[in-house]
């Protein structure tokens, strides 16, 4: 079992199965070898932990990425489709979302990665840019010429 | 996001949107605009992955490579080579104007294969010889002559190897002299290939130029063949049999029996092709698919046989419309065709008796075929068996079929009646789609069925002879009698614009 300590300070104890997810924790196993320590998360909180955690427990028995497939990190399938229970398990609110990609990118789970950026990319899709400055609050700061500008340049993607 | 993402995650974030949402986000604020700018060339470039446009790791330069025609060799920007690529998807639906080019003027061509990567054609002719042309400049590379090739010999070309007949059951392989090394044991050609050829062996290797390779003798008369690198398939009627070569060695690894015939006849085989798993054959009675780790059949659509596939073939039929009155009125060389529901009369158990072709795509994955009488097959995962008769499709194109060429992507049919273009629903094969998806007004999953307006004589179409496809162009050969004299050229329809 190991022993998590998230910045605000609460304990979690896993299976080394389901903390191994994580490249960044499983390096940590490796270099301290066997050891009753309380490995430190200062980047993670307790309710995203909880939730990355839940992750990594479902998919604990499937293939760990090779350092082949990370050194050739494109190879994989650039498919935008994403499975059944990640869908699931990804349907959270918008912070909750962004929490959970900086925390993957953090502990370095690159599926969970993945499953967060193409659930992002998944609401840009089709979106007008009216559309998706309500989705994530921007602030059009452009004046209208600098708009009319931006939307000339655009034209070629434009469906006709 | 842009304040709470590291960029290399906001990177991430949208190497998975499709290219014609990537202008939205520089549209949002000066931030997002300064930020897509910045990164323009690692969004592209991962846009290019996502649409399989580049192969992942490769660079720009790799990427523009293998194309027969020059379209991509000005772009020097990531974004650019995807600009292209969306411009070329949207001439094939109708958005856009296309033209037609002359390759070979009055040359005769029979059947004729691409060579994307060395940008040549190799041609049969229909007065006998064989002949490597440049697709771009009119100029003869490599030729044998018309006393060596039988006439409207039948040719094969894949991965610089290409395969012709020469009489009774043999069949000639030669390779391209610049693939050729001298050190891997290869077979060894026949004396004949040897005399014609009056190479030596270690003579300097030119572009579009061949060596034999091998002669191979198959146990009986041969009717169709197929070489999809590093197998060949050859089907032989009289013996009701199909053999598997493999090239590199030369030897044949595989024997197909045909299924016992319910005619009196045994029933001819028309078209046959080949995949890494599974043998397909047309027959003059039906379609049958083999599996070529078991010998045995796995799909089989037939005229005489009742079952669910067939009847599903024959319910829910779609036929081509009339074009719409005011549509492509700015695009006048492509006419689109709506598709509309075909009615009982028009479709019976006698569209089904016949293949004019068979063809797998390139990922192995999915099955199209062509009924002589003009009845169009998709099936998208033919293997997998669950729910099979869900997933295929029909479509009537209304007249006699006379040439198919599949790319995965796209079907371009030939009939007496004119050569059409159906650009396939994306989200059926691997890449994502270039344009943005509309939603289908019928079950047939192709969004766009367009028809060349330059290929109208009713009286040339028949006497097509072949007709290929590459991402930018379709090809065909072309009787033009508009003169005193009829010529038959090599032609291609550049959807590159």
């Amino acid at each position: 079992m190991v022993n998590l300590v998230t910045s605000d300070n609460e304990s979690f104890t896993v299976e080394k199965a389901v903390a191994s997810r994580s490249v960044l924790i499983k390096n940590m196993l490796e270099d301290v070898g066997e050891s009753d320590q309380p490995i430190p998360l200062p980047n993670v909180t307790a309710s995203v932990l909880k939730k990355v955690l839940e992750y990594c427990d479902h998919h604990k028995n499937e293939p760990m990425p090779t350092s082949e497939d990370l050194a050739a990190e494109d190879t994989r399938k650039r498919t935008t489709d994403i499975g059944e229970w990640d869908q699931k398990f990804i349907q959270v609110d918008q912070e909750m979302l962004f929490e959970i990609i900086l925390a993957a990118n953090y502990l370095d789970i690159k599926p969970l990665l993945d499953v967060g950026c193409k659930t992002v990319a998944n609401m840009i899709k089709g979106k007008t840019p009216e559309e998706i400055r309500k989705l994530f609050n921007i602030v059009n700061d452009f004046t209208p010429e600098e708009e009319a500008q931006i939307k000339k340049e655009n034209e070629w993607a434009e469906d006709r | 996001m842009l304040s709470i993402v590291p960029p290399e995650v906001v990177l991430h974030i949208f190497s998975f949107i499709p290219i014609y949402d990537i202008p939205a986000l520089r549209c949002l604020n000066s931030a997002w605009k300064q930020f897509v700018e910045l990164h323009e060339n690692t969004i592209y470039r991962s846009a290019a992955i996502l649409h399989s446009i580049a192969m992942p790791g490769s660079s720009l330069e790799r990427s523009k490579d293998g194309h027969v025609l020059p379209w991509l060799d000005g772009v020097t920007e990531w974004k650019a080579l995807c600009q292209k690529y969306a411009a070329s998807e949207r001439a094939w639906t109708g958005q856009a104007a296309v033209s037609q080019k002359i390759v070979d003027a009055d040359s005769f061509t029979h059947r004729f294969k691409i060579d994307e990567e060395q940008r040549t054609i190799i041609c049969t002719n229909l007065l006998g010889g064989l002949r490597v042309v440049c697709a771009q400049e009119k100029s003869v590379l490599w030729s044998l002559p018309a006393l060596y090739v039988r006439r409207c010999a039948h040719i094969e070309f894949s991965r610089g190897f290409i395969v012709f007949d020469r009489h009774g059951a043999d069949l000639e392989v030669w390779q391209r002299e610049t693939d050729y090394e001298p050190a891997t044991l290869s077979p060894i050609p026949d004396a004949s290939q040897l005399r014609i050829w009056g190479g030596y062996p270690d003579q300097p290797a030119a572009r579009g130029h061949y060596r034999p390779f091998a002669m191979l003798s198959n146990p009986s008369d041969i009717c169709a063949y197929r070489l999809a690198y590093p197998h060949l398939l050859v089907a032989s009627h009289s013996a009701g049999e199909a053999y598997i070569w493999e090239i590199p060695t030369a030897t044949l690894v595989q024997t197909l029996h045909l299924p016992p015939s319910e005619g009196a006849t045994p029933p001819t085989i028309d078209y046959v092709d080949i995949s890494d798993t599974h043998v397909f054959l047309g027959l003059s009675v039906g379609l049958v698919v083999y599996s070529r780790l078991t010998g045995s059949v796995v799909l089989e659509i037939s005229t005489y046989k009742s079952s669910i596939l067939v009847d599903r073939v024959l319910s829910q039929v779609l036929r081509l419309g009339k074009t719409l009155p005011n549509s492509n009125t700015a695009f006048p060389t492509l006419k689109s065709h709506p598709l509309v529901p075909a009615s009982g009369m028009t479709v019976n158990r006698t569209l089904i008796g016949g293949f004019a072709a068979v063809h797998i795509s390139p990922s192995g994955r999915d099955l199209v075929a062509l009924t002589h009488l003009g009845l169009l097959l998709y099936i998208p995962a033919f293997s997998e068996a669950a729910n099979l008769e869900d997933r295929i499709h029909t479509m009537f194109l209304g007249s006699r079929a006379i040439y198919m060429a599949y790319d995965g992507k796209r079907v371009v049919v030939c009939t007496v009646t004119g050569v059409y273009c159906i650009t396939l629903d994306g989200s059926f094969s691997a890449p994502v789609p270039l344009l943005p998806p509309k939603p289908a007004s019928h079950s047939f999953p192709a969004p766009s069925v367009q028809r060349v307006a330059f290929f109208a004589n009713k009286e040339a179409l028949p006497a097509v002879t072949c007709l290929q496809l590459t991402p930018t162009a379709l090809w065909l050969t072309w009787i033009n009698d508009d003169s005193n004299s009829a010529t038959w050229d090599l032609r291609y329809v550049d959807f590159s614009n």
